[in-house]
């Protein structure tokens, strides 16, 4: 079994009068596929990551596009319910319960989408 | 308006065989209001918007979105929950099965932008908008925040 170590910082000076300053952490068990690759969006969606094909993931998104108007949506299926919307160089890490399909379309153009997925071991799913 | 830095890292020296995972990302994001600080709530706490609802069915904001399970109960707030049973899904408030994208177990956390929701969804039409805790078990203690995308 491997473990992966993600963790997360918040930070902002200008914020609701207050610092935000929060890091959490936790270490994962990870256990099955490991598969880290880059999907071309396009105007059709096209399922990335089928639920049949995992159980309980932990996953990892970044739109690879510098181009503002490039946005990536990550929704069920073509045409399908929309979950995320990811701007230029705008990032996702959550924990996958694989019930449902994870597909990518692109409001423009031909953005990249960077995938990482990370199969939990038993005990975490 | 404001300025929010996620910066997430994944880390591992045991997931290949003969290559340490370490990545960083980060990046600057400008939002604005509607936006909260951390909070803390049960599953089964309801903000005015319906039991265990953080985000409205038809708000149709962007937002960047902050999930903790504590794994903390709610009864008392300092018990440990059952690490296997009492997860959370995080779905749409009309409890839309295919809306359940997030699993989180205790102690995990999310960090994602929102898709917006429609102005006109019914909660009996099965449309993915808002967001929703849905409790596995027991009822417990999460920690959120979200930030309105500008």
């Amino acid at each position: 079994m491997a473990t992966l170590v993600p963790s997360l910082t918040l930070s902002s000076s200008n914020l609701n009068g207050d610092l935000l300053n929060l890091s959490v952490a936790k270490s994962l068990a990870i256990l099955g596929q490991v598969a880290s690759f880059q999907k071309v969006a396009t105007q059709t969606g096209v399922v990335f990551a089928a639920a049949a094909n995992f159980s309980k993931s932990y996953v990892y998104l970044k739109n690879l596009s510098a181009t503002e108007a490039e946005i990536i949506t990550i929704e069920k299926a073509n045409s399908g319910d929309e979950y995320m919307f990811l701007g230029a160089g705008e990032f996702a890490f959550f924990p996958w319960a694989s019930l449902v399909d994870l597909a990518l379309d692109a409001a423009q153009g031909s953005p990249v989408l960077e995938v990482r997925i990370f199969q939990a071991a038993a005990a975490s799913s | 308006m404001a300025t929010l830095t996620p910066t997430l890292t994944l880390a591992s020296t045991t997931i290949f065989a003969d290559q340490p995972l370490n990545m960083t990302v980060s990046l600057n994001s400008t939002v604005q209001a509607p936006m909260t600080d951390i909070n803390k709530m049960s599953t089964g706490d309801n903000l005015g918007l319906g039991a265990g609802i953080i985000i409205s069915e038809n708000d149709t904001n962007n937002y960047f979105v902050y999930l903790k399970h504590t794994g903390l109960l709610a009864t008392d707030g300092v018990s440990t929950c059952n690490a296997s049973a009492d997860f959370v899904l995080v779905g749409n408030p009309d409890a839309d099965g295919g809306s359940k994208v997030i699993k989180l177990q205790p102690g995990e956390f999310a960090y994602f932008p929102t898709a917006e929701g429609a102005a006109d969804d019914a909660v009996s039409a099965g449309e993915v908008g808002g967001l929703k805790l849905f409790a596995g078990s027991a009822a417990v203690m999460m920690e959120y925040a979200y930030w309105k995308r500008s």
